[in-house]
């Protein structure tokens, strides 16, 4: 009796486990929207469900905010996407990611929808580069925002240090000399900062080692990744020159400390706390920090118009044409899984309307990619830096978007923190460089410069 | 007739009672083949792929051979994160088993307020979780605000960069002070099995306290430690959450070991073929490792007979 009420039980339990694996996961009715979690992209995103939801009072918008530094969050996102049932039907979406993403099938393609969008041609064409795929040239994301950088500073600070107010260095030996005349005169400020650590992630990359090397000669093409073959470069003399200028500003104590480094958070603690305090001089950094100081932002500054100076990034040696930048920008995609593909382009581009578009380039800072907002009076006098921002369009850079370019990415800062923080030689982290990323590519996708 | 249906009844009953015999195991196999033996054959393909987090290599990852395998060993990044393992481990074990060993000994002395004392605060230590630990550490070691530093600061001492000097040595320190709470269990419970009577006869032939630790204890203890050294082994070699939360395996790379390196290349790099090249080779070293510590155990156990 008791063989036969154990069997029964063991047959039940199996059951349950078996159904439990066996049973599918419940087709998601909502429409799920995923970001990185900020004050900007939330008011965005609850702006377009208010609007969606009003046009399908039978949907139901849910948003999923992620709160997670740049890296996570694009782990996250992708291990969602491993799956139907968890991945989101609208993605938030950094522009070096899409064509990767497009490849890994996580996509959904929208040229067709785009073209037959009346909205679409108002978008501006380098901005709509982010949104496409490197690889089969088509349109899986709408731009939000693009963006420029430069070096930020403190024209309180430059002035109690000697220096003018009116500061533009057109070497990187002219960024040291301001850095070491500071750090002289004004002992308790930090003089500079490059983000240069894995905490700060993609920042790293872009603002910190892409705005230098693609300042040295034969800019990116030669130090970097070369699109005229598609093949990414090791062993380039730019490469070398950039790492060893973060080497020597960090020896040289000229950046923040190594807790602040190493803190995820620091690009908010900087532009929020220690640009406008005054204890970092001058910050290398993107064009839409100043939100932050508006009355709206998180970290209102009153005077800020008149006590920051803003500086082009010169190139290495001054060469030709003088100054360079980095771009980039985020997007928002819709999932390969989402159910109900006109609804879901629906929300895209209800997000991207003119309204919100206006919204997101106020509050995050963006610089404005529908041309219909580049003359919206609003939109200038509320962004005193967009003028110049949008003049350094000329001097800049994107990103290589070969797909495994966020992998390289990471490599890039993890190489970066070696020399800085971690005190490598710049050999010792440069041949690790070379042949980690001959790992990644592949023997035949890298060549040594010339 | 009577006789074939008999039979018949014997056979379906012994069916019957072979069945209710294998039944009730099926559960625990289809656990175990489901969530160990699975993932692991899934991972040793994996490994043979260049599956990828993103990027073509996700949607139609392609079969490469021993390529992993081959970068893996030829990648001095390994030999690196390898040797940190190496070093982790030793110390970590060492550390583990003389303070919990020291501590269970000294504690069997002590007044009972003590010993229960002793045994809460380090319980605690254990109980925690390892990211609230990890987490409890990094601010007590960290530069700016660290504990520390604020303690040192205050007598004027200047202020060091604990998990910049040397942030190996930091995790292992956090990682011996969490897990000597285990190694004091077991020794605690290991020493209360030698029986007094052994102590006193050593006493009386003038045996002092270090040869009775060394000539008596350790031996009667053998087998109790080679246990021990067998679990904090194999505990120490996957531990990740602790390091990932002080130092995520930097600065650069200076505290990354095998189980960091391969999250690294799974999921920063996205390399999930890579990562699971290293998950093999981590499980095959905790396969040899444990392999290697039941053959002592053997011969201890033969020895005794």
């Amino acid at each position: 009796m008791n063989i036969i009420t154990n069997s029964a039980l063991t047959v039940v339990t199996s059951a349950v486990l078996a159904s439990a694996i066996i049973t599918p996961a419940q087709a998601a009715d909502p429409l799920r929207v995923v970001y990185r979690a900020s004050s900007y992209v939330t008011a965005v995103m609850e702006a377009a469900e208010a609007q969606f939801e009003s046009n399908h009072p039978d949907v139901d918008v849910v948003l999923e905010p992620i709160t997670a530094s740049s890296r996570d969050y694009a782990t996250k996102v992708a291990l969602m996407n491993q799956s139907a049932s968890t991945a989101a039907d609208i993605i938030y979406e950094d522009g070096f990611s899409v064509t990767a993403d497009a490849a890994a099938g996580y996509l959904e393609n929208i040229t067709t929808r785009v073209e037959s969008w009346e909205d679409w041609d108002k978008f501006n064409s380098a901005a709509k580069q982010n949104g496409t795929s490197f690889i089969d040239g088509e349109v899986y994301s709408l731009p939000l925002g693009t963006d420029t950088q430069g070096i930020w500073y403190n024209k309180t600070v430059f002035a109690e240090a000697g220096l003018p107010t009116d500061w533009q260095p057109s070497t990187w030996a002219e960024i040291t000399e301001a850095a070491k005349t500071i750090k002289s005169k004004l002992p308790d400020v930090t003089p500079l900062n490059i983000y240069v650590t894995k905490a700060s992630g993609e920042a790293s990359t872009m603002r910190g080692l892409l705005n230098l090397i693609s300042g040295t000669p034969g800019s990116l093409a030669a130090t970097f990744m070369d699109p005229a073959d598609n093949k990414w470069v090791i062993g380039s003399q730019g490469f070398r020159d950039a790492l060893t200028f973060l080497k020597e500003v960090y020896d040289d104590g000229y950046l923040v400390s190594n807790a602040n480094l190493q803190d995820p958070n620091l690009a908010n603690l900087i532009a929020e706390q220690m640009l406008p305090e005054g204890s970092v001089a001058m910050s290398i950094d993107g064009s839409w920090i100043w939100s932050r100081w508006t009355e709206s932002g998180n970290a209102p500054w009153d005077g800020w118009t008149e006590e920051v100076g803003i500086a082009k990034i010169p190139t290495q040696n001054g060469e030709a044409p003088g100054y360079t930048s980095m771009s980039g920008g985020w997007t928002l995609a819709m999932s390969t899984h989402t159910p109900d593909k006109d609804l879901a382009f629906d929300f895209l581009t209800t997000a991207a309307n003119k309204e919100n578009s206006l919204t997101y380039a106020m509050l995050a800072g963006a610089i404005a990619v529908r041309d219909d907002l580049m003359t919206n009076t609003d939109y200038l006098t509320e962004n005193p830096t967009a003028e110049f921002f949008s003049s350094l369009v000329q001097y800049t850079n994107f990103r290589p978007a070969l797909e495994i370019y966020p992998q390289v990415s990471s490599l890039v800062q993890q190489t970066m923190e070696a020399v800085t923080v971690g005190g490598e030689s710049v050999d010792d982290a440069l041949s690790r460089y070379d042949s980690q990323l001959t790992r990644m590519a592949g023997r035949k996708n890298v060549k040594g410069a010339e | 007739m009577s006789a074939g249906v008999r039979g018949a009844g014997v056979v379906s009953s012994r069916l019957v009672a072979a069945i209710s015999r294998v039944l009730p195991l099926v559960p625990a196999t289809l656990m175990i083949v489901g969530f160990f033996l699975v993932p692991i054959l899934w991972a040793v393909y994996a490994s043979l792929t260049n599956q990828g987090l993103t990027g073509a290599a996700a949607r139609n990852p392609v079969f490469v051979g021993l390529e992993n395998y081959i970068y893996l060993f030829t990648d001095s990044r390994t030999w690196d994160a390898l040797a940190r393992t190496a070093i982790f481990v030793v110390f970590s074990v060492l550390g583990q088993n003389v303070i919990g060993f020291t501590i269970a000994y000294a504690r069997q002395r002590a007044s009972n307020l003590v010993q229960s004392l002793v045994t809460t605060v380090m319980i605690i230590a254990w109980v925690v979780p390892e990211v609230v630990a990890g987490y409890l550490w990094y601010s007590f070691l960290s530069a700016e605000s660290g504990a520390l530093n604020q303690f040192f600061g205050f007598f004027g001492i200047q202020r060091q960069e604990w998990l910049v000097t040397d942030p190996l040595a930091a995790v292992i320190i956090i990682n011996v002070w969490r897990g000597c709470a285990f190694s004091l269990l077991i020794y605690g419970a290991a020493l209360q099995d030698v029986s007094a009577e052994v102590l006193e006869a050593a006493e009386i032939d003038g045996a002092g306290t270090f040869r009775k630790i060394f000539g008596i204890i350790l031996p009667i203890i053998r087998p109790v430690i080679l246990i021990n050294v067998v679990l904090t082994t194999l505990a120490t070699l996957g531990v990740f959450g602790l390091i990932w939360v002080v130092t995520a395996g930097g600065p650069g790379t200076r505290s990354e070991t095998l189980p960091i390196y391969m999250y690294t290349q799974a999921y920063d790099f996205g390399l999930i073929g890579y990562g699971s090249a290293i998950a093999v080779l981590l499980l095959s070293l905790g396969m040899i490792a444990s392999l290697f510590y039941v053959r002592l155990f053997n011969i201890g156990d033969s020895r005794n007979d």
